[in-house]
C-alpha cells in the first residue's frame, strides 16, 4: 500500500494528475499551515481566511477529481493560486464593508484564542501590528508581500500564481514596502501605534486605499 | 548625472529606496543612488530598515491552522455532503479517524479508492474534511452521469488567473449548486430584505456579516436585530455566498424555529454571533460566542424577545 506520506513532490504530482484522492490528502497536510498563513495575512480576518481555505481546497479537490489538475506547475503553487484566488474572491465581495480597528482586535482576539502559548499577548500585539499594516496595503500589493516577502515563495512562482510578470511582483513588493517601512520599521514602531490604529480604523483595506505615505523629510544628513 | 533624490528632502524617497532595494532602478540611476546612499547617513539607513522590514516580515509566523478551526472545517464539510444527499458512513465520518472507506468511483478510466487512514484527526483535520467530500463530490458524479450538470468548475481550480473569475460567488462556492446545497435549500436566500427570507437557515446557511456591536440592553438588541432583518444588502452578501463556518451544531442547538438571520457582530468586545428567529408574532435575538458549540448554545451571551417589525 502506498505510503503517501514517502513521495515525493513529483510523485505526489503524478498521483494527483491521476485523481488520487489520498495524494491530495497528502498534498493539503503538507501545505494546509501555508495556506491558512496566505489566506490569514491576505484577508486579515481568521473567520474569512478560514472560508477561503475551505473554498479553495474545495475547488481545488474537485479539479483533482475531474482530471483538470494537469501538474503544469508544482502543488505548492496550484494550491497557493487556489487559495489566493478565493481570498481575492472574497475581498471583493465584502469590498463595501470597511476594515475597522474593532476588526483588528478582532483578529487578535482570534489569534490569542487560538493560541495558548505563553506569550499571546506581546505576540497578538506584533500581529495586529503586522495585520494592520497589510491592510493598508492596496490589495495588489498587498498579497505580493504577503506571497513573496512573508511566504518566502519566489518571485517566478509568484508571477505564475498572480499570473502576472515577474517585474510587476518586483514592482508591487517595493512599493508595499515602503509604505510599509514607516508603520513596522522598528525605529519608528513605539511611536506609531497609536497612529496606526487610528488610521487604520479610517482606511478601507480591502478596495485599493492608499495607505500613509512614506515618511519624508525628518531625516538629518551630512551631505 | 541625474538626481535621484527627493526634491522636497533632498534625499531618496521611501520608494526610489525601495526599487533600488529590489533592484528595478535603471542600472545609471541605480549607480547615482549608490553613490548618494554612500555618502548619507540617513537614506543608508533607510536602506537598512528596509532590509530589516524584509526580515521581519519574514519571521512573521502567524501559527499552524488553529485545531477548532479545522474542527469547524470539518463540520461543515461534512455537513456539505449530507445536505448533497449522500452523507459518508459513520465509518467514513471525519470523526471517525482511521476508517476506510472504498466507494469505487471510476473516471477516465482510474479507479480509486478512499482510504482515510492517513487522513487521521487532528494533524490532518483539514485533509480529513475533504475525505468526507468524497462522498459529496461521488454523489455530484452520479447527478452529472445523469444529465444533472453538477460540476460547472473553477477558474481557480483550473488553472484562470487571479481575478479572472467572472462570477466569484459562484467560483468561491463551489461552482455547483450540490455544493452550495445547505444555502440553496434553506437559510437567508430569497429574493429581498432578510424579513422576506425563506424562515430556514439550514445546518451551513450564509452567514450576514454586519460586524454590528450588539447591544448588551434586550430593548437595544431587538431594535438592532430588526434593523438587520431590514438591511437588503446583507441579504445580497448572503445570497452572493456569504461566510457558512460556523458550527451548524450551534444554531441546531437553539431552542425554537429555524433562524432567519444568523449575522456576525461582536458583543462586550468578543466576536459573537446574533441568531434572530421569528415565532408567532415576535422576535427572539439571541447572541452566541464565536467560535460556538452547542454547548455554547445553551449558554447565550443575551436573549431579547419581542414584537415582530411593523
Amino acid at each position: 500500500m502506498t505510503d503517501y506520506r514517502e513521495l515525493s513532490e513529483p510523485a505526489l504530482v503524478a498521483a494527483c494528475v491521476e485523481g488520487d484522492a489520498n495524494a491530495f490528502g497528502e498534498a493539503v497536510r503538507r501545505y494546509r499551515d501555508r495556506l491558512w498563513a496566505v489566506a490569514l495575512r491576505t484577508l486579515g480576518d481568521p473567520e474569512e481566511a478560514a472560508d477561503a481555505v475551505q473554498d479553495g481546497l474545495l475547488n481545488a479537490y474537485r479539479a483533482v477529481l475531474a482530471g483538470r489538475f494537469r501538474g503544469d506547475a508544482a502543488l505548492t503553487t496550484w494550491l497557493h493560486r487556489v487559495v489566493v484566488n478565493a481570498c481575492l474572491d472574497r475581498v471583493r465581495r465584502r469590498q463595501a464593508r470597511p476594515v475597522t480597528a474593532d476588526g483588528a482586535d478582532e483578529v487578535v482576539d482570534a489569534l490569542a484564542d487560538s493560541r495558548a502559548d505563553a506569550d499571546v499577548a506581546s505576540d497578538a500585539a506584533n500581529r495586529l501590528d503586522v495585520a494592520a499594516a497589510l491592510a493598508t496595503l492596496p490589495l495588489e500589493q498587498r498579497v505580493a508581500v504577503v506571497l513573496v516577502d512573508m511566504q518566502g515563495l519566489p518571485v517566478r512562482e509568484v508571477a505564475v500564481v498572480l499570473g502576472v510578470a515577474e517585474g510587476t511582483i518586483k514592482s508591487r513588493c517595493a512599493r508595499g514596502r515602503a509604505r510599509l517601512l514607516p508603520l513596522l520599521s522598528p525605529g519608528r514602531r513605539e511611536g506609531t501605534s497609536g497612529q496606526l490604529r487610528a488610521s487604520h480604523s479610517a482606511r478601507p483595506s480591502a478596495s485599493g486605499a492608499q495607505g500613509p505615505g512614506p515618511a519624508k523629510g525628518g531625516r538629518g544628513c551630512e551631505t | 548625472m541625474r538626481d535621484v533624490n527627493d526634491p522636497a528632502t533632498g534625499h531618496l524617497s521611501a520608494d526610489t529606496a525601495a526599487d533600488l532595494d529590489e533592484g528595478l532602478l535603471d542600472p545609471d540611476v541605480a549607480a547615482v543612488a549608490r553613490a548618494h546612499v554612500s555618502a548619507c547617513a540617513s537614506c543608508a539607513a533607510l536602506l537598512a530598515q528596509l532590509a530589516e522590514l524584509r526580515r521581519d516580515l519574514r519571521a512573521d509566523d502567524p501559527g499552524p491552522l488553529p485545531p477548532a478551526v479545522a474542527d469547524r472545517l470539518d463540520a461543515a464539510l461534512s455537513d456539505s455532503a449530507r445536505d448533497a444527499g449522500d452523507a459518508p458512513s459513520p465509518a467514513a465520518s471525519p470523526r471517525a479517524p482511521g476508517s476506510v472507506r472504498r466507494s469505487g468511483v471510476r473516471h477516465s478510466g482510474v479507479s480509486r479508492s478512499w482510504v482515510s487512514r492517513s487522513w487521521v484527526r487532528p494533524a490532518l483535520s483539514l485533509a480529513a474534511g475533504v475525505v468526507a467530500l468524497a462522498a459529496l463530490v461521488g454523489g455530484l458524479r452520479t447527478l452529472s452521469d445523469h444529465g444533472v450538470g453538477a460540476s460547472s468548475g473553477s477558474s481557480a481550480a483550473s488553472g484562470g488567473s487571479v481575478g479572472s473569475s467572472a462570477n466569484p460567488g459562484a467560483a468561491a462556492a463551489g461552482g455547483s449548486p450540490a455544493g452550495r446545497g445547505s444555502s440553496a435549500s434553506g437559510g437567508i436566500a430569497s429574493r429581498g430584505p432578510l424579513t422576506a427570507a425563506a424562515p430556514s437557515a439550514g445546518p451551513a446557511a450564509p452567514l450576514a456579516s454586519s460586524g454590528t456591536a450588539y447591544a448588551t440592553s434586550e430593548a437595544a438588541l431587538l431594535r438592532q436585530a430588526r434593523a438587520l432583518l431590514r438591511r437588503e444588502d446583507l441579504a445580497v452578501a448572503a445570497r452572493a455566498g456569504g461566510s457558512r463556518f460556523h458550527d451548524p451544531t450551534c444554531v441546531q442547538a437553539l431552542p425554537g424555529p429555524a433562524p432567519v438571520l444568523v449575522d456576525q457582530g461582536r458583543y462586550a468586545g468578543r466576536a459573537a454571533l446574533l441568531v434572530v428567529q421569528r415565532t408567532h408574532g415576535g422576535l427572539i435575538a439571541t447572541v452566541l460566542p464565536r467560535p460556538c458549540t452547542a454547548e455554547d448554545a445553551a449558554r447565550p451571551l443575551q436573549v431579547a424577545t419581542g414584537a415582530l417589525p411593523s
